[in-house]
């Protein structure tokens, strides 16, 4: 079900768990006497769907990613994947972390580090490995950087790595948290480019992106919908289909008179969220 | 730009050219020969040389030279050859008890926290107790001979290397961890693949300090328990009023300190090649 920018998300409406990826009515408090992260965050990403998500700074957005990957257990609330809910690492997803530098391994190369999450796998062999971990590190364009070690490389290609190694791992759902805060834009431009091919490559069976980024830009270029997370404890503000045509190209889409609509439309929303909160009777912000 | 994949030769281009990969870059300089720090020491031995010559006449302050002559007669009669192989063997034997132990018991702790609630009580009184005050014990025990020596040297070069351990593996980044187990890698997975590498820089901390501490131990309990060794040598030619031999011997327990940092230095930056602490020392 798409919606046009500007209906209405009515929060909570369920949706169904069928789907590839089905939140629901998640909330989370780390600790006890600690205010709400998240506060009833329902939203539902359909199977080759790239989802973005973006959100004020603090809001909660890695905090969901988490629990959406099954390394965070939610205060209350369900993630379901293909149907079934889950309570750990679902094991079709794969997560870019926001913080790649711990998340990548230092006592690795970039060739092992990308062959992490294949190293144990038995169903496949040990030439099938290399191939897949080549052709992830080609794909973000780090040939011959193989045998670096990953404080040897600048941070936007250590985020490069970090997104190799999900792609090795060819998971069904990618979760990518804020994974080109640190390149320059061209690279940027470069690798948005390349998240498309690789969707584009695996077809309609292929891969459901679902990524958090701050850039709003970003979000209407790359996303097939757009979910707005409010101030926290955050909920869901807004749901928003971009209805660019596909392909998508920088200076075409970026131009295109629906991709600026949008573009006004969410500056708006994100301006206007905690005024809309109020109307539609969420939770008081105390300051 | 087309919807073809491209980040390639921008993102390339500004890179460091993609040759003499690995760990050779980091590595730092080898047994690093520092001649500024050589030429100094020369130096200060010119200067002592010329004061014990000169000003400085007491017979128990012997001029280096002596000290070297009697170093090289002592060698040729191998009386403190077979100290120091004494010495070091019982250095290694006791330091390699201690890096096995502590590792293994360390890792053991850091994994679980029931066996960490256990033996915490008792560990942390048995930490702060010198080990010394442990060697009439010890010779109780073990008698007097390698055996005391050897077991004085682990037990006091267990702990850094216990504590580093544990705390190394209990200090690893939650994103570290939370990113095996988003791959899907298990509770084990996780601890040989990421906990146990990741407290290595810790662990390498540990054993450098428990590499002085072993020394400060070995020659200690060769002084007091007067079983062999360099210490027992030292002690030997104070008692005999044979000072230039007793500074040889003082001398060569200084030279085996010198090169046993230089080694493990050395051993650091190629094994946890990635930590900034072992790379940060450059020349010596
Ligand atoms: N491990 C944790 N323990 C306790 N509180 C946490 C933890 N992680 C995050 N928080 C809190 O949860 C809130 C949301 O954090 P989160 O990292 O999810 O925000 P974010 O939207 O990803 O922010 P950013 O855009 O800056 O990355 C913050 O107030 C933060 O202090
Ligand atoms: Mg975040």
């Amino acid at each position: 079900m798409r919606r046009r920018a500007g209906e209405r998300h009515v929060a909570g409406d369920g949706g169904d768990r069928t789907g590839i990826l089905h939140v629901e009515e998640l909330r989370k408090r780390y600790a006890p006497d600690t205010p709400l992260v998240c506060d009833g965050l329902s939203f539902n990403v359909n199977q080759g769907e790239f989802v973005a998500i973006i959100g004020p700074s603090g809001c909660g957005k890695s905090t969901l990613l988490r629990m959406i990957a099954g390394i965070l257990s939610p205060t209350s609330g369900d993630v379901w994947v293909g149907g079934r809910r889950i309570d750990g690492p679902p094991p079709e997803m794969a997560l870019v972390f926001q913080d790649y530098t711990r998340s990548l391994y230092p006592w690795l190369t970039v060739e092992r580090n990308v062959r992490f999450p294949l190293a144990k796998r038995r169903d496949l062999d040990k030439a099938e490995k290399a191939e897949r971990v080549a052709e992830a590190i080609r794909t973000v364009g780090l040939t011959g950087f193989e045998k670096y070690s990953p404080g040897q490389l600048s941070g936007g290609m250590q985020q490069r790595v970090a997104i190799a190694r999900a792609l090795a791992f060819q998971p069904q759902i990618l979760l990518l948290d804020e994974p080109f805060a640190s390149v320059d834009a061209l690279t940027k431009e470069g690798l948005e480019d390349t998240l498309l091919d690789v969707r584009d490559r695996l077809g309609a069976s292929g891969n459901t992106m679902l990524m958090v980024t701050h850039d709003i830009d970003e979000a209407i270029y790359l996303a097939d919908r757009i979910v707005v997370l409010s101030k926290p404890p955050c909920v869901v503000a807004e749901e928003l289909s971009v209805d660019l045509p596909v392909p998508r190209t920088q200076v075409e889409s970026r131009s295109h008179p629906e991709f600026l609509r949008i573009r006004a439309y969410v500056h708006d929303v994100m301006g206007l969220t905690d005024q809309r909160r109020r109307t539609h009777g969420g939770p008081q912000p105390s300051a | 730009m087309s919807l073809t994949s491209a980040p390639t030769e921008e993102a390339v281009a500004g890179a460091p050219a993609p040759v003499a990969p690995g760990r050779a870059a980091r590595r730092g300089p080898r047994l690093g020969v520092n001649p500024r720090g050589f030429a100094f020491a020369l130096g200060l031995l010119v200067v002592i040389e010329l004061l014990t010559a000169t000003l400085v006449t007491s017979a128990y302050v012997p001029r280096p030279s002596e000290v070297g002559s009697a170093l090289l007669s002592e060698i040729g009669e191998g009386d403190i050859l077979s100290g120091l192989g004494d010495t070091l063997w019982a250095y290694l034997q006791g330091l390699g008890i201690a890096a096995g132990l502590g590792v293994i018991l360390g890792a053991a702790l850091g994994a679980s926290n029931v066996a960490y609630q256990t033996f915490r009580v008792v560990i942390e009184f048995l930490r702060p107790l010198p080990s010394v005050a442990l060697i009439p014990f010890s010779i109780l025990l073990l008698g007097v001979g390698s055996t005391t020596t050897v077991a004085m040297i682990a037990y006091a070069s267990f702990w850094p290397i216990l504590f580093n351990t544990y705390y190394g593996v209990r200090g690893v980044h939650a994103t570290s961890v939370e990113t095996a187990r988003s791959f899907g890698v298990g509770g084990l997975g996780v601890f040989f693949r990421v906990q146990i590498p990741s407290a290595a820089t810790s662990v390498a901390a540990g054993v450098r300090i428990s590499a002085s501490i072993a020394l400060i131990l070995v020659i200690t309990v060769e002084m007091l328990t007067r079983s062999g060794g360099l210490g027992h040598y030292i002690v030997r030619m104070q008692v005999a009023i044979r000072t230039e031999e007793m500074y040889a011997g003082i001398f060569l327990v200084g030279l085996i300190g010198y090169l046993i940092s230089l080694v493990v230095g050395h051993l650091e930056r190629r094994v946890v090649f990635w930590n900034v602490d072992s790379r940060e020392d450059g020349g010596r």
